[in-house]
């Protein structure tokens, strides 16, 4: 993800993107704590090769050396941390962001040296895709080997297909099971049953109904357990069905329901395949969950012209940066491809533009009522009805307390209760999120940001809730956590 | 048809014990996979959510403006920094941002006011740096109510004998800055008319404003009816009578104590005690020296050397900063050199950097703002 400018030479980047590298909060604090001149020496950047290095004294006697490579971007220091961009990349960046590191033609030795040694990476890396494509080419022009790549191919996908029917067959039957013997039974089980359930489907291949399974462990603990159980047993059935009989469903929805199973298609399937979207794209918000030791990045936008809502993941194991650096409020001239599915919203960047900031001075984006909302997550839940949240941009909205906390829509005078964005996405599917005692502190985080004045407000509408993720201000968009 | 709160029912105890008729429609003549499918049906429904509710009340009261120049971004990452990284100088972040006379986006409101709740060293400042629109959020909230007893804008008179208890305090406290003998005579004229509990509270304030001055007044009480007000005027006798023996001059009990027994238990004893925030410029010079003698010496140093250098790090005026740095790059050309120097002193020179670019961007944003009118 290239954060650049049209004319090539890179641009500084602001405070909020490099905030957005860090691979969590602790190395962005760590990283502000080292955006100082104190502890750097030797430092420089070079438009022409848009490198940017320096020296960081950290504890031991020898300083850390600083590279970062601004186009792709790329990063390496000498430092022993496994995160990635470690702090002194991150505080190397601050400090080029606030304009204290001058430019220079000549680079030092081992920036010369680091950059060759990348070079000559990236040539192997060529030839041997080369290679590979090559080979590809010889298969495809002989009729026999690609007829025999096919069958390959064919054979695993129906192995693996083998597997994931033996794995629901397990599933409806134990469905069927607590059913006969009633829910509180699995209550009082506790999470066993239910991991040993999800571990199996994990080797079934179907990983995405094993996480439906786990996801029911928390909601045993809710007020309103039952409830919420059923309508988890409900999906994972209407999942199982989708599946058998995914040959006479609509195509999109055989996508989806493929998806929910664990099935995603690849980055190249949807490059491939994908409707292609070009437009200037306004950041709306941004949020990262770290559920199993990931940190799992979403990244929603909204088409200037076509109005398209789309929705970027990126994960990375935790302590490394998901990448997709994109501060909210700022605006991506890019072509997107939508991942088929019955009511697509996940997209790839296939190619990506200029980046411009946010300006304080930018009219707030348009949105729509809560009513609207409200009506296009139903439609959504209807199209797929695994859907967990659905985004929306309220045009006028403010938080009210009233026993609970609930967002009002200041037009047309309606309310829903208000969640936390960081709730996750399970929580707020189950319902669950909207016990999370420190619901107040967004509502309080809200309130304060827009000066207790109506105003838009981006965030995801779920069965819980509405839960704010950013808010337009007098002076910009605010994110919320 | 059945209701998905009856299929809820049904599915708690179970189809073996609860006899839920299954629809002759689904063709499904086992009770539990009927169950199931019926409830796969109405889903989606129940799926959706209860739809958005109407509202008749009105909308919240909006905050007050506020017209002082916005504090410049440089400020605003400053005090992230300040929040995350660097709690400790957050009263001096404060006080600067007052004395800048900017203001802060209300989005910054919330962190700062729940550092307030925890230190009560922070609120005078704060009510001051969060203007009418932090007077505003704090009303909003119980936890921040406390900014509420603060002093802000001119004093009113009205507000002792108003039917607000938190106008009350913040007129007490405003009363005991601007002047403190008519504050004592105040309180010690309407004393005998107090409950116990506005006792505690106008205590509250004596405790923040403290002088030798108020000594007789709090020695009155140790008869009061009250044993919480006895204990609590005890305590406030015991820091009046402390801070007095503080009261010697910070650079010359430096100077003597290292001339004693340098770099020891007795000079980190008393530095660490010592109530004013900021220490004497000269004092610190002598520290400074003391410690750099120290680290050179020969033979492990003592124990509180390291310290001081954090204490002095936190404590010194800013103005320490290009000696302090001097020292730095000097030690560090020594061991270069191969010479051993047993103390840090980079923590010294990067902690004073960090304090002097925290007021640097404040200054010249407050003059900013004076040349253009605003910013």
């Amino acid at each position: 993800m290239a954060p650049e400018t049209s004319s090539g030479s890179p641009q500084r980047w602001s405070v909020a993107q490099i905030h957005a590298l860090a691979p969590d909060p602790a190395s962005q604090k760590a990283g502000t704590k080292l955006a100082a001149p104190g502890p750097w020496s030797g430092t420089g950047t070079s438009p022409a090769e848009n490198l940017l290095w320096g020296d960081c004294k950290g504890s031991g006697s020898k300083p850390y050396q600083v590279t970062v490579e601004l186009s792709a971007p790329a990063f390496a220091c000498s430092c022993p941390s496994r995160k990635f961009p470690c702090k002194h990349a991150l505080g190397l960046l601050l400090l080029w962001s606030a304009g204290t590191v001058g430019d220079t033609d000549t680079l030092p030795q081992r920036v010369e040296e680091w950059l060759s040694g990348r070079r000559e990476r990236a040539e192997k890396t060529e030839a041997r895709k080369a290679a590979a494509a090559e080979k590809a080419a010889e298969i495809a022009s002989d009729p026999e080997a690609a007829r025999k790549a096919a069958q390959a191919a064919e054979k695993r996908t129906a192995q693996r297909a083998g597997r994931i029917d033996a794995g629901f067959e397990e599933l409806e039957l134990w469905l069927a099971d607590q059913l006969r013997g009633g829910l509180s039974g699995l209550r009082g089980a506790g999470y066993k049953p239910l991991d040993g359930l999800a571990r199996r489907l994990v080797d079934a291949q179907a990983p995405g109904v094993a996480a439906r399974v786990k996801d029911l462990a928390p909601a045993l603990s809710a007020t309103d357990w039952p409830d919420h159980t059923l309508r988890g047993f409900a999906q994972l059935n209407l999942l199982a069905q989708g599946w058998h009989h995914r040959a006479q469903l609509p195509a999109p929805l055989a996508a989806t329901v493929s998806r929910r199973v664990g099935l995603a298609p690849s980055t190249e399937e949807i490059a491939a395949s994908g409707e292609q979207v070009a437009d200037r794209w306004l950041v709306l918000g941004m949020r990262d969950d770290t559920p199993d030791k990931l940190v799992e990045r979403r990244v929603w936008l909204r088409g200037e012209s076509t109005g398209r809502l789309a929705l970027l993941l990126a994960f990375a194991p935790q302590g490394q940066s998901p990448g997709l650096a994109l501060p909210v409020g700022s605006t991506l001239h890019a072509r997107l491809a939508f991942a088929p599915d019955a009511a697509p919203l996940r997209a790839i960047v296939l190619e990506q533009g200029e980046l411009l900031p946010s300006s304080p001075t930018a009219p707030a984006p348009s949105g729509e009522t809560l009513e609207a909302a409200a009506g296009a997550y139903a439609a959504a839940v209807a199209a797929d009805p695994w859907t967990a949240t659905v985004p929306a941009l309220l045009e006028s909205a403010v938080p009210i307390l009233d026993k609970e906390w609930r967002l009002l829509d200041a037009k047309g005078s309606l309310s829903v209760p208000l969640i936390r964005p960081s709730s996750g996405e399970t929580a707020m599917a189950l319902g669950t999120a909207r016990q999370d005692p420190d619901i107040p502190k967004s509502a309080y985080a809200l309130l304060a940001a827009a000066a207790g004045r109506p105003a838009p407000v981006f965030g995801v509408y779920s069965l819980a809730g509405f839960a704010p993720v950013t808010v337009w201000t007098a002076e910009g968009p605010v994110s919320l956590a | 048809m059945t209701t998905w709160n009856e299929l809820v029912s049904a599915a708690l105890v179970g189809t073996e014990r609860h006899a839920l008729v299954p629809d002759p429609a689904l063709a499904e003549a086992d009770p539990a996979r009927a169950l199931l499918k019926q409830a796969m049906l109405l889903a989606v429904p129940a799926l959706t959510g209860a739809p958005p509710a109407p509202h008749e009340g009105a909308l919240p009261e909006p905050a007050p403006t506020d017209d002082r120049p916005l504090i410049p971004s440089s400020g605003r990452l400053r005090l992230r920094a300040v929040l995350d990284v660097h709690p400790k100088y957050l009263p001096e972040w404060l006080a600067a941002t007052r004395a800048s006379g900017c203001r802060l986006p209300l989005a910054a409101l919330p962190p700062l006011l729940d550092a307030g709740r925890n230190s009560v060293a922070l609120r005078n400042d704060l009510a001051e740096v969060l203007g009418a629109p932090g007077h505003w959020l704090a009303r909003q909230n119980p936890d921040w109510r406390y900014l509420l007893r603060e002093p802000f804008g001119p004093l009113r008179p009205e507000d002792w004998d108003g039917p607000d208890p938190d106008a009350r305090i913040a007129y007490v406290n405003g009363l005991y800055a601007a002047d403190p003998a008519a504050a004592r005579a105040l309180l010690q004229a309407a004393w005998p008319t107090q409950t116990a509990a506005q006792k505690m509270s106008l205590l509250a304030v004596v405790t923040r404003h403290a002088a030798a001055a108020d000594l007789d007044f709090v020695r009155t009480l140790s008869k009061d009816s009250s044993k919480q007000v006895r204990d609590e005027a005890k305590s406030i006798e015991g820091q009046i009578t402390w801070r007095e023996d503080q009261a010697e001059d910070f650079t010359t009990k430096i100077r003597e104590l290292i001339d004693v027994d340098g770099i020891g238990n007795s000079v980190y004893h008393f530095a660490v005690r010592r109530p004013e925030p900021i220490w004497p410029l000269d004092g610190c010079r002598l520290l400074l020296a003391a410690l750099v003698v120290t680290g050179r010496g020969g033979g492990a140093p003592h124990w509180a050397a390291q310290h001081l250098i954090g204490l002095l790090a936190d404590r010194a005026p800013t103005d320490l900063l290009p000696e302090a740095r001097t020292v730095a790059q000097t030690i560090a050309a020594e061991t270069a050199a191969g010479t051993e120097h047993r103390l840090d002193f980079d923590p010294l020179a990067t902690q004073l950097g960090f304090r002097a670019d925290l007021h640097a961007e404040l200054t010249a944003s407050a003059s900013a703002a004076a040349e253009s009118g605003q910013e």
